[in-house]
């Protein structure tokens, strides 16, 4: 976990080093939806979710930055029976999922005239934390993993410093012990400032 | 300067909305009854056919921390547990099968208890199991001890006030203490079934929550079905 947050503060200080180019600041509201073993857990098209992303132009049409995002799922299943430990417990479970990306992003733009698609990705780390409330208990894991994150998108100049951002982005971070894969696409609209 | 006003400008109010919207399920109160079941998997369940169950409910509280119950359903909850274990095929044991030796002659001794306090994890340890087993009922000429408000084996997790637990005890392999006064023998404690929280609070509901709830304790432990062993 160390070394992610290192790697992200360093490649963070570097761009503020350079002081030149442009920098856009975007927030994106972002719905998704659980897949693979996230949906197994909580399967749901959740509306909860937002991104934060620092981009730093090096050139013209290419970019680096910083992206952080929360998203959470939710799932209620009732009367289903599951072992735990050396127990056997059936009742109704109330599944959360929260999925918390630091990742370092980079994004390729093909220029246009008031709207830019781009293809990126973003490499980094993920805290993941599944619970599952089930009568006064509280069953739960957490986990720091590994996260890659390749995204399309289109950003519209609404004026000379902001834009609007559409994009679809695919979060995977794989399993690590016993703690399950993240899977999910997510669907970012939002605004940015120049 | 600028960058960080806008960047303040999007986090909080974002950061805010996000947190505002935290999902928490509305649960109903029948949403929060579980059922759960332990049982000593070295256990062969095959050579148990037989159940004594021991007609009172043990009331576990604790003088600090009590709080009243809900003692109207007890007939209901031995009724539920007797029907259930009748009909996964146990044979019921009573006083009128007291041996010579004045023994109850079944495999096993059915014990339910209720909390009226909350209990944590490991709070209470195997070995006061002796301090509340109704042992003079059980062997009539052994000498009488208290009911204590304590509890063994409960998992980690913690049981509530107005939980319902069943215990099964093997009769078979259990030892009596050679000093009533220094108790120390062996009580094992081979199958429970517990039924979280059900006896508290007000709802009108709270027999039918029982009977479905104690059907889930023993429809979840296939192990105790004594039918199906018998068509084998």
């Amino acid at each position: 976990m160390n070394k992610y947050i290192a790697i992200i503060v360093l490649s963070l200080a570097s761009f503020i080093a350079r002081g030149q180019g442009e920098t856009v600041i975007i927030v994106n509201y972002l719905p998704a939806v659980s897949l693979g073993e996230t949906a197994d857990f909580t399967n749901n098209f959740s509306p909860r979710g937002v991104d934060f992303e620092v981009n730093y132009y090096l050139t013209e049409d290419f970019s680096m930055g910083f992206v952080t995002s929360w998203n959470i799922f939710r799932e209620k299943i009732s009367g289903e029976t599951f072992d735990y430990n050396d127990l056997t417990i059936t009742g109704t479970q109330f599944r959360y999922t929260n999925v918390v990306p630091l990742n370092i992003n980079a994004k390729k733009y093909f220029t246009g005239n008031t709207a830019t698609p781009y293809i990126g990705v973003g490499v980094g780390t993920s805290y993941a934390k599944q619970s599952n409330d089930i009568g006064v208990f509280t069953l739960s894991q957490d986990k720091w993993l590994f996260n890659v994150a390749p995204e399309v998108g289109l950003l519209y100049d609404m004026s000379r410093s902001t834009v609007l951002s559409f994009k679809v982005k695919y979060n995977y971070s794989p399993k690590a012990g016993d703690f399950p894969s993240m899977s999910y696409v997510s669907f970012g609209f939002g605004i940015g400032m120049k | 300067m600028k960058k960080l006003i806008k960047l303040f400008v999007f986090v909080i109010p974002i950061s805010f909305l996000v947190a505002s919207c935290y999902p928490g399920f509305d649960a109903t109160v029948e949403e929060m009854d579980i059922a759960v079941t332990k049982y000593d998997s070295t256990q062969n369940f095959t050579q148990l056919s037989s159940f004594f169950l021991y007609d009172t409910i043990v009331y576990i509280d604790d003088d600090e921390d009590s709080e009243d119950i809900d003692h109207t359903q007890e007939d209901h909850i031995l009724s539920e547990v007797r029907q259930n274990l009748l009909n996964l095929g146990w044979t019921e044991k009573t006083e009128a099968d007291t041996t010579a030796d004045g023994e109850i002659d079944a495999d096993v001794s059915i014990m339910v208890s209720a909390l009226a306090t909350d209990i944590s994890y490991y709070y209470y340890y195997w070995w006061d199991y002796w301090y509340w087993y109704p042992w003079d009922y059980w062997y009539p000429w052994y000498p009488g001890y208290p009911i204590y408000p304590v509890y063994p084996v409960y998992p980690s997790y913690g049981y509530t006030v107005g939980s319902v637990l069943i215990d099964m005890v093997d009769m078979n392999d259990a030892e009596m203490p050679h000093n009533p006064d220094r108790p120390s023998g062996k009580i094992p404690v081979v199958w429970t079934g517990g039924v979280n929280g059900i006896l508290s609070g007000s709802d009108s509901n709270i027999a039918s929550r029982l009977t479905k709830q104690i059907g889930q304790v023993f429809k979840q432990s296939p192990y105790l079905n004594k039918k199906d062993t018998k068509n084998e």
